[in-house]
């Protein structure tokens, strides 16, 4: 606590200021010399507004993988970190083969497995926005269990013992005693995971899954202005993630 | 071998046996806790285990419920079997109350959903119903004003005496306590112990692991004595406290007495 405040004081010192000036005098001096004006002065962000109605729609596309993400993971995940507490061994063997698969692979890889490979072994077309839909589901929930699984940890072994003590059914002694406390420990990591899933969506753009970052990409094709439209689409993703952490603080500090 | 039985002492010898532990064992690794207990109680005994720390104590009230399972020897409670099915252990635990050290509240939930979670979701028992039992019980041990409180807003007398009504909410036929007042602060040890005492005079059967000296002397029929896994000692409170056994029990009692 004491080192902590001595910190602060020092950071007020002459010294730190005139350190903070002269690095912002060389940044100056490096922009002046370095930096395209003439070419910065022509990026045109209209294009953004022109277009705003296209990056809507990507955006909606976008929000409704993390959805995807966000509520398969969720329940998916918890079925399977409930059934790695399995007393079958096999059961947990399973489970655990499915999630270090699909954490292990390259998000890229399983699209391709489930677009391509999946229909020459089952017959079974899928549009790219299934498909994705499909992958990234499968993907949360191997993630959310692991989170899930954490959680259901972090639950004192004497409340399964309380539970158990009383002979409540199994059912009861999930959804009533062990679940609530354990996802309320959990918020945190699971907005976390839900906002990594929100920018990781990006990479259906590899299938042409028309969301946002799809969307930038024609766009950007079509008018080429890449630095305009992608910049707009991090601002775009940065904002809405950042919402959303934001959300989570004051949710959990409404939970404590 | 039958390792370690003695005879019984039981204050109401006419009434029928209701736990009957047959020679059991149990290990941790390689570490044997439980080194052949055998014991009968009766219907309506009141029975202290004592010993120092590390002997068993705890593990063996565990293993009566299930809680621990056992390596070796059988259990036999009520009308059920230890080891067996798992739908039948969970049966023989609603009739089978146990109240813990740390009380082992649901903190998220209310005193009352602490109390009527059982009986509702175990015994089908209506809400209505439950909630009179709740609120009955909380009467009975003294804190009927708290019923809507959650377990972090009570004293941790208030909290063991909330884990007590909750395992008589069941209506068990055995109750058995694992040290309920070794984690209380010393002011409030007492009003724990009125409660279990008036449990007691009630005509419950209860097993209690207890460093409480003066409480076992004065409310236990039988007082066992646990130490390196093997229960050496079982009598009469007069008897366990005024005559020593062996050596290791002579030791305990000039340590505790």
């Amino acid at each position: 606590m004491f080192a902590l405040e001595e910190q602060v004081e020092e950071k007020r010192s002459p010294w730190g200021l005139v350190a903070v000036m002269a690095t912002l005098a060389l940044i100056g001096v490096a922009a002046w010399k370095y930096v395209n004006w003439q070419l910065l002065a022509s990026l045109d962000f209209s294009v953004v507004w022109d277009y705003r109605l296209a990056l809507a729609k990507g955006l909606m596309v976008t929000l409704y993988l993390t959805a995807i993400a966000g509520l398969c993971g969720l329940t998916a995940g918890t079925v399977l970190a409930a059934l790695s507490q399995s007393r079958l061994a096999l059961v947990r063997w399973v489970v655990v083969a499915y999630v270090e698969l699909f954490r292990n692979t390259p998000i890229l890889v399983q699209l391709i497995w489930i677009h391509f490979a999946l229909p020459v072994f089952t017959g079974w077309n899928t549009t790219a926005l299934q498909s994705g839909t499909i992958a990234i589901a499968l993907q949360a929930s191997a993630y959310f269990s692991e989170i899930v699984r954490g959680g259901i940890e972090s639950v004192p072994k004497g409340q399964w013992e309380a539970a158990y003590a009383l002979g409540l059914p199994a059912r009861t002694t999930w959804g009533r005693v062990i679940l609530p406390p354990a996802l309320k420990s959990m918020i945190p990591a699971l907005v976390n995971l839900t906002i990594s899933f929100f920018k990781a969506s990006s990479i259906l753009s590899v299938l042409q899954v028309s969301e946002l970052m799809t969307i930038t990409n024609r766009i950007s094709n079509a008018v080429y202005k890449p630095i305009e439209l992608f910049t707009a689409a991090a601002v775009i993703y940065f904002v809405l993630g950042y919402i959303l952490s934001q959300l989570t603080l004051r949710l959990e500090r409404a939970a404590k | 071998m039958e390792g370690s039985r003695v005879e019984t002492s039981s204050a109401a010898a006419e009434t029928p046996v209701v736990i009957s532990v047959e020679n059991i064992r149990k290990s941790y690794g390689s570490f044997e806790v439980l080194r052949g207990i055998s014991t009968e109680i009766r219907e309506k005994d009141v029975t202290c285990i004592v010993g120092p720390s590390g002997g068993g104590k705890s593990t063996f009230i565990r293993t009566l419920n299930g809680l621990e399972p056992i390596n070796e020897g059988r259990i036999r409670i009520l009308d059920y079997t230890l080891p067996g099915w798992r739908k039948e252990t969970e049966q023989l635990r609603r009739s089978v109350g146990m109240v813990f050290q740390s009380f082992n509240l649901f903190m998220h939930l209310t005193v009352r959903e602490n109390i009527t979670l059982g009986p509702t979701a175990a015994l089908k028992v209506s809400r209505d119903e439950a909630n009179a039992r709740a609120e009955r019980l909380l009467d009975r041990v003294g804190i009927g004003n708290q019923v809507d409180k959650y377990p972090g807003q009570l004293s941790g007398g208030q909290q063991q005496r909330v884990a007590i009504a909750r395992a008589l909410a069941m209506e068990p036929k055995i109750m058995l306590f694992d040290e309920p007042t070794s984690a209380l602060d010393p002011e409030m040890v007492k009003e724990v112990l009125e409660v279990i005492r008036d449990l007691a005079a009630s005509g419950m059967t209860m097993l209690v692991v207890t460093h409480e000296m003066g409480f076992a002397r004065e409310v236990a029929h039988r007082v066992f004595f646990m130490a390196d896994g093997v229960l050496s000692v079982d009598a009469d409170p007069e008897t366990f406290f005024a005559s020593p056994k062996d050596e290791r029990h002579a030791a305990f009692l000039s340590k505790v007495l």
